[in-house]
């Protein structure tokens, strides 16, 4: 890789480490090899948001021509979030795209990607079915992010969620992965019958 | 300097394409090159200091109209690469549209950095860290004898004292200096070191060893001097030589006759001009007697020499395959006589010729070379022979004596013999023996003698290579010491060199050294043929380089002074003014390329990235005959 985007992620690393969000647990990012070409992010969700309490991993790809072209980043995570594909992880976000500045480091994108969390932009989705759902019922919207949360991103549970368990439970036990069945019930309001016949075709 | 070039001096690293992070205000190209610096603030340095791109202190800072910093590199790449907008806020931004922040410039250069190298407590401001760092005792450095171990700079003095493998001691023997690592293999060639003799441990110098073992070691295991005729003997001591010979006598003559007669032959059958060699005489007489026992027919020429007089049919007769009743002529007579008293001499109770005893094996074809016909007659020596045969033979032989006026080592003993031979006394059994005797004492010698002959040769040789390389380093000194600081640098071929920077083979190249006088400043020129750094491929490079003086201590240090380098224009048509491409720079003593060289050749050089446009060496008047040349002038102050 080019001397510059090495120099420049050695440099962002130990700024995100020194970090005072990194102190507080908010971010944190690791390395996954020596060349300093990929790194694991991880931020937490946010307070006052269905993430609360959850852990989200990122891939983070450094492209040979940083900073002056962003990273690549993706949430292995899975989430429910109008603006990332609960299938793919992609994030529709405008710094990491057009609006991507030389002067942004890894620590300003992870914080960027909180902030993402707290405030989902529904009119620029990237998942479209949960960008409708958002706009269209909200409160059902927030209880099935919470849920992806809990599932998949460590956060902690609460017993008035318990309706949802059962549901997956259910379409589990008629034989379907567990994965496609929640993904099945959160795409059909929890509908559980619609969400079968949607297994099933 | 030449058009499109800039002003600035440029101070560069010996290596060719290695750069240091420089510090000096005046290395703006350098500095443009590269990202932000990345040193050890201390304190740390403050944000507004640091490049958004780099994430590393300002270098050459620039300003945008959106009011934000960058490193003058940075922001050029990332307009270049990532378009005209601000990295920081992404508002518009090009080019133009950025300034040189020589405030922020200022203060950053005057900020306070600590020594980046291990061990070293040194804090300075940025500006100094560069000269620092040339002479911080923590640097690591290369031992400048090219060991190939690196050390703290402070160490080097101690390790080139005591450890460098490669550092010079007195060989205590021969008082010549000797790399340290070399001793051993020194020993071995060190003409006086003193070895026991492998044969009889006789203590000797190197330099007695190879003669003594050749000539004189009476140990050392020697073939028999008559080997060359076929004596298969094995090696023997060389003190057993004499009782060797002593006892073979018989044997050697037999042996002796034998190759003459081969060689005799051979002068027959072989066309002149087909020398004889007699190491190769087995193979030669096999094929001679194979021609004989065949009756080749003769060419025209040999039958013509085959004009024997009657007294010698006697000894033809007997044994000779050939057609009988030709005769030899003179020379061939010659010959026949000689074979003649050989024969004597195998056969004890008939005269004794002393005659060959006068010349070794190797001159005894020497003898033979006016004789351009030989007599064919292998196994002669078992004929009959008879009084009247040998009577001819002396006879004749004594007539060659006369005629050809041929040498002879011995005139007197010849005399005798002649005499001998006319009165018809032979010799008794013992006086031939011992003639034979000191017939084998010449002969032995005379080789030695040709050997010590050989031997003094080849001394002489050596001494007079060893001249010879005297006189070219004399002569090579005299130019780099007596050009008085004007250095004329002929670089041949030039396009050849060129390509080799152009592929990155060798991107640079250093001149020999000179001295600005007598007992003045030795430096020498570096030039990168397709440019350095920002100048690669556009510009030729010319730098100045100081190198360790043998005057160094007695001279003053940082040189001041001027320097004036050129490219010589040379165009020979008179009417027109010559336009060499001339610079002269003036010695800064602040510069590390100024100092007092602590390695061979300074690393810090001072000249000119851009010295010319390489395209304007190229149309003929600067580089002729695929030469380029390059005029250096240094005068100290």
């Amino acid at each position: 890789m080019a001397n510059i985007a090495v120099a420049r992620i050695k440099r962002e690393f130990k700024e995100v480490v020194k970090s005072e969000e990194a102190a507080k647990c908010n971010i944190r990012v690791e390395l996954i090899d020596d060349n300093f070409t990929e790194l694991r992010g991880e931020i937490a969700g946010p307070p006052e948001t269905p993430y609360e309490g959850g852990k989200f991993l990122l891939e983070i790809k450094i492209p040979e021509t940083y900073p002056f072209n962003p990273p690549k980043v993706k949430f292995m995570t899975k989430i429910w979030h109008p603006n990332i594909s609960s299938v793919t992880g992609a994030i529709c976000l405008d710094i990491l795209k057009d609006q991507w500045a030389a002067a942004m480091t890894l620590r300003t994108v992870l914080l960027s990607l909180q902030a993402l969390l707290s405030a989902a932009e529904p009119d620029d989705p990237q998942d479209a079915v949960v960008a409708k759902q958002y706009k269209e019922n909200r409160p059902l919207w927030e209880k099935t992010a919470r849920h992806w949360a809990q599932e998949y991103a460590e956060a902690p549970k609460s017993k008035k969620d318990e309706e949802f368990y059962d549901k997956v439970s259910q379409l589990v036990e008629m034989g379907f992965d567990r994965h496609r069945a929640l993904t099945a019930l959160s795409a059909h309001e929890w509908n559980i019958e619609r969400a079968t016949q949607d297994l099933i075709s | 300097m030449k058009p499109g070039g800039r002003g600035a001096g440029y101070e560069s690293t010996g290596m060719a394409g290695q750069t240091t992070p420089g510090t000096s205000l005046q290395k703006q190209q350098q500095e443009e090159m590269t990202e932000g610096w990345d040193v050890l603030w201390d304190p740390p340095l403050e944000p507004k200091y640091e490049c958004p791109i780099c994430l590393m202190g300002l270098r050459e800072p620039v300003q945008t109209n959106c009011g934000h910093r960058f490193c003058r590199y940075c922001i050029l790449k990332s307009i270049r690469d990532a378009g005209a907008r601000c990295p920081v806020d992404n508002s518009p931004l090009t080019e133009e549209q950025i300034f040189p922040d020589n405030f922020a410039k200022r203060e950053i250069l005057a900020l306070r950095v600590k020594c980046s190298n291990k061990g070293c407590k040194e804090k300075m401001e940025l500006i100094g860290l560069d000269n620092h760092l040339s002479t911080c005792n923590f640097a690591f450095v290369r031992c400048p004898l090219e060991c190939g171990d690196t050390f703290w700079r402070k160490d080097i003095p101690e390790h080139l004292d005591n450890d460098c493998p490669r550092r010079l001691v007195k060989c205590e023997h021969c008082f010549k200096e000797i790399p340290f690592d070399q001793q051993e293999s020194h020993m071995e060639e060190c003409p006086n070191v003193v070895r026991p003799c492998e044969f009889c441990q006789q203590q000797l110098t190197n330099e007695q060893m190879a003669r003594h073992v050749e000539n004189e070691c009476p140990r050392a295991l020697v073939l028999c001097i008559f080997s060359a005729v076929g004596c298969n003997v094995e090696k023997m001591e060389r003190r057993n030589l004499s009782e060797h010979l002593q006892e073979f006598t018989q044997v050697h003559l037999r042996l002796l006759l034998n190759a003459l007669q081969t060689l005799k032959d051979s002068r027959f059958t072989h066309r002149p001009g087909n020398h004889s060699d007699p190491l190769s005489l087995p193979a030669r007489m096999q094929d001679v007697t194979y021609e004989h026992r065949h009756n080749l027919p003769l060419t025209h020429e040999q039958q013509q020499m085959l004009v024997l007089p009657p007294g010698h049919m006697a000894v033809a007769t007997p044994v000779s395959p050939l057609p009988i009743g030709s005769e030899l002529p003179q020379g061939g007579d010659g010959i026949a006589k000689l074979s003649h008293s050989l024969q004597q001499l195998v056969m004890p109770n008939r005269p004794f010729q002393p005659r060959l005893g006068e010349t070794t094996w190797s001159s005894a074809e020497d003898y033979l070379e006016p004789v351009t016909c030989a007599s064919p007659y292998p196994g002669v020596m078992t004929s009959p022979f008879t009084a009247a045969a040998a009577a001819g033979g002396a006879h004749a032989y004594a007539h060659l004596e006369g005629s050809s006026g041929y040498r002879t080592g011995d005139p007197s003993s010849v005399g005798t013999s002649s005499r001998d031979m006319d009165s018809g006394n032979p010799r008794s059994e013992d006086s031939s023996m011992a003639d034979a005797r000191t017939l084998r004492t010449k002969v032995h010698n005379q080789e030695a003698k040709i050997v010590e002959q050989q031997h003094y040769i080849r001394e002489l040789e050596l001494k007079l290579g060893s001249l010879q390389q005297k006189y070219f380093e004399l002569d090579e000194r005299t130019k780099e010491r007596m050009c008085n600081g004007t250095f004329i640098w002929r670089i041949k071929e030039y396009s050849k060199l060129r390509q080799q920077a152009v592929k990155g083979e060798a991107t640079v190249r250093h001149s020999s050294g000179f001295y600005t006088s007598y007992y003045g400043y030795k430096l020498c020129v570096r030039v990168n043929l397709n440019g350095v750094d920002s100048a690669h491929g556009t510009h030729i490079s010319l730098f100045i380089h100081f190198m360790m003086g043998e005057n160094d201590d007695i001279l003053e240090w940082p040189f001041q002074g001027k320097i004036t380098l050129s490219i010589v224009d040379q165009n020979s048509n008179p009417a027109q003014q010559p336009k060499h491409i001339t610079e002269t720079l003036v010695a800064k003593p602040s510069y590390a390329a100024f100092q007092r060289p602590t390695t061979l050749r300074n690393h810090k050089g001072f000249g000119y990235m851009e010295f010319a446009l390489l395209r304007s060496l190229e149309n003929g008047q600067y580089i002729k005959n695929d030469t380029l040349i390059i005029k250096c002038m240094v005068q100290p102050q």
